[in-house]
């Protein structure tokens, strides 16, 4: 049996039922749900939350899934759509005057030089991808995390998005264009 | 191949986009344009940082937690995981309760939770007979019936 007929079976048994079938279901995609929404949030807990939160809404709507499209696009809708909610309601947060503005807080130079080197590089990355991130629209970061972190082709991510190729196209150029501008500032400034 | 096409392709071939004639085109082109090298550098660079910020370690625990989350959300009750919707039934409930208790000028009798009501017309005086018997109804327990039938 191959890997899609595998998959095709365990859907057919979690819709009965099996929760067996459904932990198989998670244990396949746990990985790549979790990196997807960890490129969104940043927050690894947030991730977290947001990947479980996916797997929910999946296990309440496995009646809907038709298998017009693979089983892990169909993830990749519930999680894209899920964390542009939670973005839009930490932006509404971030208005309100009690907020700490947690995740706006960027670790310095010293508290840096104190983790170890492969911790140091993670969080580095983590910084500069959330200060990427800021700058570019949430359908930007769509397109730009589903090609880089999931390695989706340009069909795949217009058919998990609902837009054309062209589109992708168009955006993947636009979110990279701007990314790209915004690390030559970032590294412009950090040399002042 | 021309600069400004193999310019135009360089995202396309940075994601594997292009069939093999072409990318060998563009991948000729690089060698001898340092321009679009440092171009296309760039986008090798962004797709590493995206990488390496989105790291996630093994997670032992995860199927156990969706499988809690799933568990805890089949024992709670419809209305609670819907707080808007639960909010307007209990305020269309209050409504209605109010409208209940302050409706045209209500005498009430109060005896063991029980309020008769009486409607005053302006000249011919309280109507003699009491229909209109309404319980007094604690708007909690309302919203807690709702809870329980849904």
């Amino acid at each position: 049996m191959d890997d899609a007929s595998g998959e095709a079976l365990l859907i057919k048994l979690a819709r009965q039922g099996d929760g067996n079938a459904f932990g198989q279901l998670v244990r396949l995609h746990e990985t790549g749900i979790r990196r997807l929404a960890t490129g969104f949030l940043g927050n690894s807990s947030e991730a977290e939350d947001a990947a479980q939160e996916v797997f929910l809404k999946a296990h309440k709507n496995l009646g809907k899934f038709r298998g017009d499209s693979a089983f892990s696009t169909w993830l990749h809708q519930i999680t894209v759509n899920h964390c542009k909610d939670m973005l839009r309601a930490r932006k509404r947060r971030s208005w309100l005057p009690w907020n700490s503005r947690e995740d706006d807080q960027v670790p310095d130079s010293e508290s840096l030089s104190t983790l170890p080197d492969e911790a140091t590089r993670s969080t580095e990355a983590g910084v500069l991808l959330k200060q990427l991130l800021k700058v570019l629209p949430v359908d930007y970061q769509s397109v730009l995390l589903l090609r880089e972190l999931q390695g989706l082709s340009y069909m795949e991510i217009a058919k998990t998005l609902g837009i054309s190729q062209d589109a992708v196209k168009a955006r993947l150029r636009r979110a990279r264009q701007t990314a790209l501008e915004a690390m030559r500032h970032l590294k412009a400034s950090e040399g002042v | 191949m021309e600069h400004f096409t193999a310019w135009n392709l360089l995202d396309e071939y940075h994601d594997g986009e292009l069939p093999e004639t072409t990318a060998s085109l563009v991948r000729d082109h690089l060698k001898a344009c340092p321009e679009c090298m440092q171009e296309f550098a760039g986008r090798e660079n962004l797709a590493r940082a995206i990488r390496s910020a989105a790291v996630v370690q093994p997670s032992g625990d995860f199927v156990r937690q969706v499988a809690r989350r799933i568990v805890e959300s089949q024992s709670e009750p419809e209305l609670l995981r819907w707080p808007v919707p639960a909010m307007a039934v209990a305020l269309a409930a209050s409504a209605l309760i109010m409208a209940g208790l302050f409706s045209p000028a209500p005498r009430a009798d109060s005896q063991a939770g029980l309020v008769s009501t009486t409607f005053e017309y302006e000249n011919s005086g309280p109507m003699p007979v009491l229909e209109n018997v309404v319980e007094i109804v604690d708007h909690d327990q309302v919203l807690g019936s709702l809870l329980e039938e849904s």
